[in-house]
């Protein structure tokens, strides 16, 4: 079964299993070879995949997209910006795709959004690998739960285990995010 | 960041500030750029981890199965460990038979059937170092519970830093999984002589465990008895251990 451009928008926007399968299976191949035959491997195009589509949820979180050209122009340009910025971190062959990109108008504002991404996959990297509780104080103390309610409900002795446990959750998490190599990268 | 400039922005943040520490702190921002870029590291993170969605969205693409030679050597390996979760289920219900058929006094076994359950997790993220992709390759394993294959990667990991505290709690798990009570005993204790690290209670409590099926009863009822004096979230659990122990 083939998807309009629109339902796998929709799809993304969704987080359809369906649609997110059916974009990898007729989508990724492309991206693949783009990358291995411009400096990388294909893990690197498995994570710049995964990315361009957190990049184009992003966007279309803020605003909907309306596109002129099909989903595989699309993606597949997206990558590429998405590559060649890589690239250019690394200082990197940039000739081989410069001179073959035409960038879409419509991809060039995925810049912006990629940053946020690159740094918020590095932020929640290291929020998932904190211990349960403190991801679940956290949030609620994120979400204005106030801390004789997180002790409530958590079954914690009182509000001032919960004040001091997030106080050393949220040092923990900065501390593990300021010593990973990718932060001064992002 | 000194301590004080940490709490600052968090109360900041929490909107735990008085009016007149607003404003000192708005005005430190103004002159310290160091500050400011704290505050707003301090910000994006909390954005980042509001964003359930993300996160959701990048999981669903994580188990999205692109063939690769790793992931064909990972269907292998399934089978046997289907063997060995199968064995651990047939244990935990001869161990339930048993005490149902059993005297009413409260063998290690029965707590340990009763209270234990390996520590959760969600792993979803990629990474880019080389430690980092054998830590998410290890924590995925324990998450899909091949405990044998996480061991193997991390001790990997702690052949390189044998204090890496992730690496230590999460293999004490596993090794209790497989049974290997006295190699658990150790890696929780390197957790704990760390002392300032956030898995430090949940170390205490399955080191207890550890304790019980090491039938070294007398330390297993210390280090409940503390848990439960503390005001941790398992000294509820604590005590009524120490109640079955006594």
């Amino acid at each position: 079964m083939d998807y309009t451009t629109e339902a796998i928008l929709e799809g993304i926007e969704t987080s359809n299993n369906d649609v997110l399968n059916y974009i990898y299976r007729k989508f990724f191949p492309d991206t693949c070879r783009f990358v291995e035959n411009n400096s990388g491997t294909s893990e690197d195009a498995r994570d710049l995949f995964q990315e361009a589509i957190i990049v184009i949820y992003r966007k279309m979180k803020k605003a909907p997209i309306v596109l002129t050209c099909n989903f595989r122009t699309y993606i597949y340009s997206v990558c590429r910006l998405l590559w060649l910025k890589k690239l250019e971190k690394r200082n990197d062959n940039l000739d081989i795709i410069k001179s073959d990109v035409v960038l879409d108008q419509q991809v060039d504002d995925v810049s912006k959004s990629y940053e946020q991404t690159e740094k918020y996959r590095l932020y929640q990297k290291h929020f998932k690998q904190l211990p349960a509780d403190c991801q679940e104080i956290m949030k609620l103390y994120l979400e204005k739960v106030s801390a004789k309610e997180i002790a409530k409900k958590l079954g914690f002795a009182g509000e001032d285990y919960v004040k001091s446990r997030k106080y050393k959750c949220k040092q923990t998490l900065i501390m593990n995010i300021k010593s990973d190599n990718q932060f001064t990268e992002v | 960041m000194n301590e004080k400039n940490f709490d600052r922005i968090e109360n900041y943040l929490d909107d735990q500030l008085n009016e007149n520490e607003i404003l000192d702190f708005e005005k430190d921002l103004m002159d310290d750029l160091d500050l400011e870029m704290e505050l707003n590291l301090h910000n994006e993170i909390n954005d980042a981890i509001m964003e359930e969605d993300v996160m959701e969205l990048r999981s669903k693409l994580e188990a999205i199965d692109i063939p690769t030679p790793k992931e064909k050597r990972k269907v292998k390996f399934q089978g046997k460990w289907r063997i060995a979760a199968a064995s651990l289920i047939l244990f935990i219900g001869m161990a339930g038979i048993y005490s149902m058929l059993g005297n009413k006094t409260y063998s290690n076994e029965e707590i340990f059937n009763n209270y234990y359950k390996p520590y959760g997790i969600v792993s979803n993220t990629r990474s880019a170092t080389d430690t980092d992709k054998v830590l998410e390759q290890a924590l995925q394993s324990y998450e899909a519970k091949n405990y044998r294959a996480a061991l193997s990667l991390f001790q990997t990991i702690l052949d390189k830093d044998s204090t890496n505290l992730t690496s230590n709690f999460y293999s004490g798990i596993s090794n209790i999984q497989v049974q290997e009570y006295p190699k658990a005993n150790k890696n929780f204790i390197r957790v704990l002589k760390h002392k300032n690290n956030l898995f430090i209670e949940q170390s205490e409590w399955y080191l207890g465990i550890c304790y019980l099926m090491t039938n070294e009863r007398e330390k297993a009822k210390e280090t409940y008895s503390a848990i439960a004096k503390g005001n941790s979230f398992y000294r509820t659990k604590a005590k009524e251990i120490l109640n079955k122990l006594e």
